[in-house]
């Protein structure tokens, strides 16, 4: 460590990534899916299908107004309804709601009760969709990323957190001692062995600093009062409710009534915010509908700003009077919103939302490069070991092992849980987990054949095989659904996320299988070497 | 090369624990510094000062590691934080 | 078409700026040729400028918030494009490099309006 500021940034750069690395795959690759929750969980309702394909000649109003139609019937006790109006992710009505908490009722019951608390519109006929099978779609992608699975969200977010917090010193510290940073900027040297894979990471990592930085501290950010309490325990003692309240004013909800009166009708409020705004909101929260306090505050849809926290339109629900818009927040609060807005992009449209992906895909590309490096660099110092007949060590044999089953194996679990999407049982009790639990069956599988055999040919066994999973996709839905490619291409708009997802999903399907080749021509290339030559390379590599 | 001494681990293990558990502790007495110091709202400091406590612990972590050797880390952290801390204990304001 | 503009703009600014570089110089016209200081502080120059416009660009497509954000997307794909690029095909990037000039052009035809 007395070796001066590079060398010890160096050393720092490599523990701080390698200890997390794979964890920060499973987070980069969740993290880059969730950027299209919304398609994804859209393709995993092939019910929802026909509904969207009919352009939609419906104002939001009439929207509005259907839902709260269907809400009043279905749910008339509940204590909030929540509405998310067609736009253009999402081309049909979804409402969902939640009833006021039993007595004696978990978290977790409450969460499973939610997830059934909801119903699909279609807005050209304003019934509802054929209901859609029991899945969570991206939503279990998305919650993956930060809460884990498997263990109480808290656990979760605390070890996503700890990750998170090593992958910033990674790349600080990657920054300082990255000695040629300039002049290396455009260098990219293929066939060079160890060369390639550090020009590899430098170009994944340094071309696109500005989002690994940002979706690093923004993402600790997100969970910034939990991970860091000092500041409100002395600011605030115990009283945190009061921390939040101050912190997060627009999400006060008015407690009810506990006197009816009739609800409003809800379009000459939506009409009135869509003045204001030149466009209509594209969430409506009810709370407390059917009493004297019921309050409907109407979103302005995302696009205008980078904080998440959207401004809204307070209105009265039992006189339809405006009574307040949410006051823009100070500076600081601003920040803040700001901050947490860039890590979930919900500004971002259809080109920004693709350069997110691709940066979020080079994120895990910028990890991956990272690890095999690591790997690579040790296995050279064995080459004298090796060559006398003796293994790696430890050390690099689990590496191998665990970036086989990371790298190649996620993509696989990836490709399971859409896989059960379509092949599980639509009548399946608990569905939804099931689909959850074939994820990671698939990435159990995988890591745990990866630990027994961390070789080349596994390599190119699970790059294959998640190479034939992703890109047979198309495929399956060709079977399995109405809505396959050849329809999608060449139906109505409200169908391009299907298409677009099996499209993506043929891509990296694609560049798997182009992974998997390229590993076995480089075996061929080294048989047809020197005898010798061949003799050390697959002793280096089978070691 | 550095040789794998046990003297070397050791000189890692205490730099890691004067890093994590040390720049931990002293981030959270720097942050609830920073926050009671803003002249702010209280929403306004707490928040400022949650969002510069990881460029904070960050810091921390990477100095631990850059300096000269484990002794100079520990020293550093501990002193920082008896010195934040007795600041912060004289503002009265620990519950 | 601003954002395109903006992309050819960067692209061009990062390709000007990539072949000032000892080693991709030395790639096209031969080894151990070094860009005289004359060109290289001229492509430098176009370089920086090439990058200030595209962010022009953006900022008049999204704004003054989500532009930067869009910026950084797009400084990102101009450089990985030239990086392949100048590995791959590095005579190509020397002659596409002018596709700068008509993207400017036609971003500043598009900002005026």
């Amino acid at each position: 460590m007395k070796e001066g500021l590079r060398q010890s940034m160096a050393w720092v750069h490599t523990w701080s990534g390698l200890l997390v690395c794979w964890l920060l795959l499973l987070v980069f690759m969740g993290g880059t899916a969730s950027y299209y929750k919304h398609e994804i969980t859209f393709w995993m309702k092939p019910e929802l299908h026909k509904a969207a394909d009919a352009p939609s000649r419906v104002t939001p109003a009439e929207s509005a107004t259907l839902a709260v139609r269907e809400l009043q019937q279905q749910a008339p006790k509940a204590n909030a309804w929540f509405l998310d109006l067609p736009h253009e992710r999402n081309p049909l009505i979804y409402a969902s709601w939640t009833n006021p908490p039993k007595k004696g009722m978990s978290r977790e019951e409450r969460r499973a009760a939610f997830r059934t608390q909801n119903f699909t519109l279609d807005p050209m006929t304003g019934l509802r969709t054929t209901a859609p099978r029991d899945t969570r779609g991206g939503e279990f992608l998305y919650r993956l990323h930060f809460d884990l699975y498997y263990m109480s969200a808290i656990w979760g977010r605390w070890i996503v957190g700890i990750a998170a917090m090593c992958m910033l010193v990674a790349i600080i510290s990657g920054v300082i001692t990255h000695k040629r940073i300039f002049k290396d900027f455009f260098t990219f040297r293929p066939k060079k062995g160890q060369r390639s894979w550090l020009d590899a990471h430098n170009a994944t990592a340094v071309l696109a600093l500005p989002f690994h930085l940002m979706i690093t501290y923004t993402g600790l950010v997100t969970l910034m009062f939990m991970y860091m309490p000092s500041p409100t325990k002395v600011l605030y003692g115990e009283k945190q409710n009061v921390m939040f309240s101050e912190v997060f004013p627009n999400a006060e909800r008015v407690k009810p009534a506990r006197q009816a009166a009739p609800l409003a009708d809800i379009a000459p409020m939506l009409q009135q915010a869509e003045r204001a705004w030149g466009q209509a909101p594209s969430r409506v929260v009810i709370t407390n509908p059917n009493d004297a306090n019921a309050r409907v505050e109407m979103h302005r849809p995302a696009g205008q700003q980078l904080s998440n926290i959207e401004p809204t339109m307070i209105f009265d629900g039992a006189s339809g009077a405006l009574l307040s818009q949410a006051t823009p927040p100070s500076t600081a609060l601003a920040a803040r919103a700001a901050i947490y807005g860039l890590h979930v992009a919900h500004f971002a449209d259809t080109l920004l939302r693709a350069l997110f992906f691709v940066c979020g895909l080079a994120g895990t590309a910028m990890v991956a490069t990272g690890a095999l490096l690591w790997g690579v660099k040790e296995r050279q110092k064995y080459a004298k070991v090796i060559a006398k007949g003796g293994k790696v060590g430890f050390g690099v044999r689990l590496v191998d092992a665990l970036n086989i089953g990371a790298i190649a194996g996620l993509p696989i679990a990836f490709a399971v849980y859409f896989w059960a999407n379509r092949l599980l049982p639509v009548e399946l009790a608990a569905r939804s987990n099931a689909e959850a639990n074939a994820f990671f069956i698939a990435w159990g599988a995988a890591a745990v054949l990866a630990q027994i055999r961390p070789t080349r040919a596994m390599w190119r066994f699970q790059l294959t095989l998640g190479a034939v999973l992703l890109a047979g996709i198309p495929l399956l839905n060709t079977l399995t659904t109405n809505t396959h490619l050849g329809v999608t291409l060449f139906g109505g708009p409200g169908l391009r996320p299907v298409a677009a997802f099996d499209i993506v999903v043929l891509l990296l399907g694609a560049l798997l299988g182009w992974a998997a080749w390229w590993l076995g021509r480089k075996a061929k290339k080294q048989a047809a070497k020197q005898p010798a030559e061949v003799a050390q390379a697959t002793k280096l590599e089978a070691a | 090369m550095t040789t794998l001494t046990w003297r070397y681990r050791g000189g890692v293990a205490a730099r890691a624990v004067a890093a994590i558990g040390g720049g931990y502790v002293l981030t959270a007495i720097a942050s609830a510094l920073i926050a009671i110091a803003l002249p702010l709202s209280r929403a306004d400091a707490v928040t400022i000062a949650t969002l510069l406590s990881f460029v904070v612990y960050t810091c921390v972590i990477l100095w631990v590691f850059a300096t000269a050797s484990a002794l100079r880390a520990w020293i550093g952290v501990l002193a920082a934080s008896a010195l934040l801390g007795g600041i912060l204990w004289l503002t009265g304001r620990l519950s | 078409m601003l954002i395109l503009s903006g992309a050819a703009l960067a692209y061009s600014g990062f390709a000007a700026k990539g072949l000032t570089m000892d080693r991709h110089y030395a790639d096209i016209h031969g080894r151990g040729k070094e860009c005289d200081a004359r060109t290289r502080l001229r492509l430098r120059t176009l370089g920086w400028l090439g990058l200030l416009l595209s962010f022009i660009a953006c900022i008049g497509a999204s704004g003054w918030h989500i532009g930067p954000v869009l910026w950084c997307g797009i400084l990102s794909l101009a450089a990985w494009t030239v990086t392949l690029l100048l590995q791959y095909h590095p005579r190509k990037v020397m002659h596409s490099i002018w596709i700068g000039i008509p993207a400017a052009l036609l971003a500043t035809t598009l900002l005026l309006q």
